[in-house]
């Protein structure tokens, strides 16, 4: 769960920068193309869904990676986020783009009220209060029929319609425009995630899992710097649910089941907690790997179960760790050879 | 002037009195040493001071303004920086980011406004990287600035703790044990640096067991034994002070 993270960096030398912006350009050519390469429909799906859970896992990485609190209410944020955007849409006409800024702004408001006194609390209690609120929050999905249709969810979601300035009204139907909408909304999220944590915010933040009497000390509000981290932990949730209601058109209480906390885990640990690229591979890798083994339907948990076994044995700070280590042991010899030490 | 104040301080830890209505006070530019055996109190009533423990009774006061009771982090804001007895730095960070952890939010900075890295905060965050890179050279460990801290010997370790305390611009420092485990090189080296910046305008409170130091470096020194202050004056007169004998050697 504590992987190292490097704050400050020297700039790296002109040759380096130039291979940088040409990976650079080749992955934004690789990404803007990728509708035209992949042919079937159910790769596509899968990729957009990697897209969300993208989005999903780095903002669980913020609470359970930097944050260092194992939160168990991301579940019920992602409900509430799915919930909040269908329900404006449907019920009052709201148009998409404000209904899914709203869907965010709610679970991170959400997460304020839960988080006021539940960051207040020890390691292991701040776990079960949120476990216990994810679960009413599912209660609540299911009971309160006249405005959730409870069990049953609400089927017809419409798709998302955005009003862009200058362009006009865009209609989201095809799984393209499904692949172009994620992919904005994943590069927003990384590009934001980026910048928090190599901000003093994301320095702050590891300072106070680290020890936090000394970062108390040193003059830093913990209480409020672990609140900012919960709602934008929430309100990136809050819009990965939107998103998914929106896509597969439908919301219901399963949007707000404990069993996202676990794929998020093992996307989250085994993507490489506190790296950005290690819990984006891990979004990818963990969405596409258990659907490639339905192949073999009597033996696919068995499988799945090996190889999040193996993976954990020998990267135990995740695939980014792993990445981080190679990395690090081929940049050791420049470093030596420039003098460096 | 009155930087720092007690009156009447008292800790209570269930039935033990770790404190008990200790009268204290440290002027500006005064460098006062609080020594007493152990457990007497001392590190306690530093505790107290910083909004680590919640007082039993009495008020602490910060240049007139009552602080008892305050959070941790308002009383640092206010100018109040200290050392652990057990170093305490972040250790998987490096030398340059402890020392700018140090800084956070004494410039009254929003959350928001950092992570977008307005040109205010840039502005304020290169501030920063100055100041930590005149202190890191002023106590020597500026070749250091990029590795982890984890990697400074015990001393080095020492130091960086002790220089991070600076980088709020304290009104006064509470250094607990500074040369405790140190070799005499290094002890040396604490001691010039704190004269040095005491004559650059630090105030210092500084516990201490090694008495060398106490009587070369301290102005005025405090003694406590079983949470009460026993005696208090200049370093020559401690020395030969009967009741503060008695406690460190017993009757």
């Amino acid at each position: 769960m504590r992987g190292g993270f490097p704050l400050t960096r020297p700039s790296p030398p002109r040759g380096q920068r130039v291979m940088w912006a040409l990976m650079l350009v080749a992955g934004g050519v690789l990404l803007a193309g990728l509708p035209y390469v992949v042919t079937s429909a159910y790769v596509m799906h899968l990729i957009i869904f990697s897209g969300i859970y993208i989005i999903f896992a780095l903002s669980y990485d913020i609470v359970v990676g930097y944050l260092g609190m194992l939160s168990l209410a991301h579940p019920a944020f992602y409900g509430v986020g799915a919930y909040t955007s269908v329900l404006l849409v449907m019920q009052l006409d709201v148009p998409f783009l404000p209904a899914f800024a709203a869907a965010g702004l709610l679970a991170a408001l959400v997460a304020v009220v839960v988080g006021y006194p539940a960051l207040r609390l020890s390691y292991h209690s701040f776990a079960i209060v949120t476990l216990a609120f994810t679960l009413i929050v599912r209660i609540v999905w299911i009971n309160w029929v006249s405005l959730t249709n409870g069990p049953m969810g609400i089927p017809g979601v419409p798709r998302p319609r955005l009003d862009v300035p200058f362009l006009g009204q865009i209609r989201v139907e095809t799984s393209t425009g499904y692949y172009y909408l994620i992919l904005v909304l994943v590069l927003l999220t990384c590009s934001f995630v980026y910048l928090m944590i190599h901000s003093r915010v994301g320095r702050v933040l590891v300072s106070i899992r680290e020890n936090e009497v000394l970062a108390e000390t040193l003059g830093v509000n913990a209480f409020r710097y672990r609140m900012v981290a919960f709602a934008i932990g929430a309100l990136f949730a809050g819009i990965a649910g939107s998103f998914t209601a929106h896509y597969i058109t439908f919301v219901g209480p399963e949007f707000t089941d404990f069993y996202y906390i676990t794929m998020l885990l093992i996307m989250v640990i085994l993507g490489g907690s506190g790296t950005i690229h290690g819990v984006i591979l891990g979004a990818i890798v963990f969405t596409f790997v258990p659907e490639y083994l339905r192949i073999t339907p009597e033996f696919r948990d068995v499988i799945y179960g090996c190889i999040l076994l193996l993976t954990i044995v020998f990267m135990p700070g995740g695939i980014g760790g792993k990445l981080n280590d190679v990395l690090a042991r081929r940049r050791v010899p420049s470093h030596a050879a420039a003098g460096n030490r | 002037m009155r930087l720092l104040e007690t009156v009447d301080l008292t800790k209570n830890f269930l039935g033990l009195t770790a404190l008990d209505r200790v009268n204290f006070h440290v002027d500006r530019g005064e460098i006062v040493g609080l020594i007493g055996p152990n457990g007497s109190g001392k590190t306690t009533l530093f505790n107290c001071a910083t909004g680590l423990l919640p007082v039993s009774g009495g008020r602490i006061k910060l240049k007139g303004e009552d602080i008892t009771n305050r959070k941790t982090h308002e009383i640092a804001l206010r100018g109040v920086s200290r050392t652990f007895q057990l170093i305490r730095i972040f250790p998987r960070l490096t030398v340059l980011e402890n020392m700018l952890l140090a800084i956070q939010q004494h410039q009254g900075e929003r959350i928001l406004a950092s992570i977008l890295k307005t040109p205010r905060v840039r502005r304020l965050e290169r501030d920063a990287r100055d100041r930590a890179a005149e202190l890191l050279d002023f106590v020597g460990l500026a070749p250091l600035a990029d590795d982890p801290a984890a990697h400074l010997s015990y001393g080095q370790q020492k130091l960086l703790e002790f220089i991070m305390a600076f980088m709020p611009q304290p009104e006064i420092v509470l250094l607990d044990e500074p040369t405790a485990a140190v070799n005499p090189t290094m002890i040396q080296r604490m001691m010039d640096h704190i004269v040095e910046l005491n004559r650059r305008g630090h105030t210092f409170c500084i516990i201490e067991h090694n008495m060398d130091v106490v009587m070369d470096l301290c102005h005025r020194v405090v003694v406590l034994d079983y949470g009460e202050k026993i005696a208090e004056g200049k370093p020559d007169e401690i020395r030969n002070n009967r009741d503060v004998i008695e406690a460190y050697f017993g009757g």
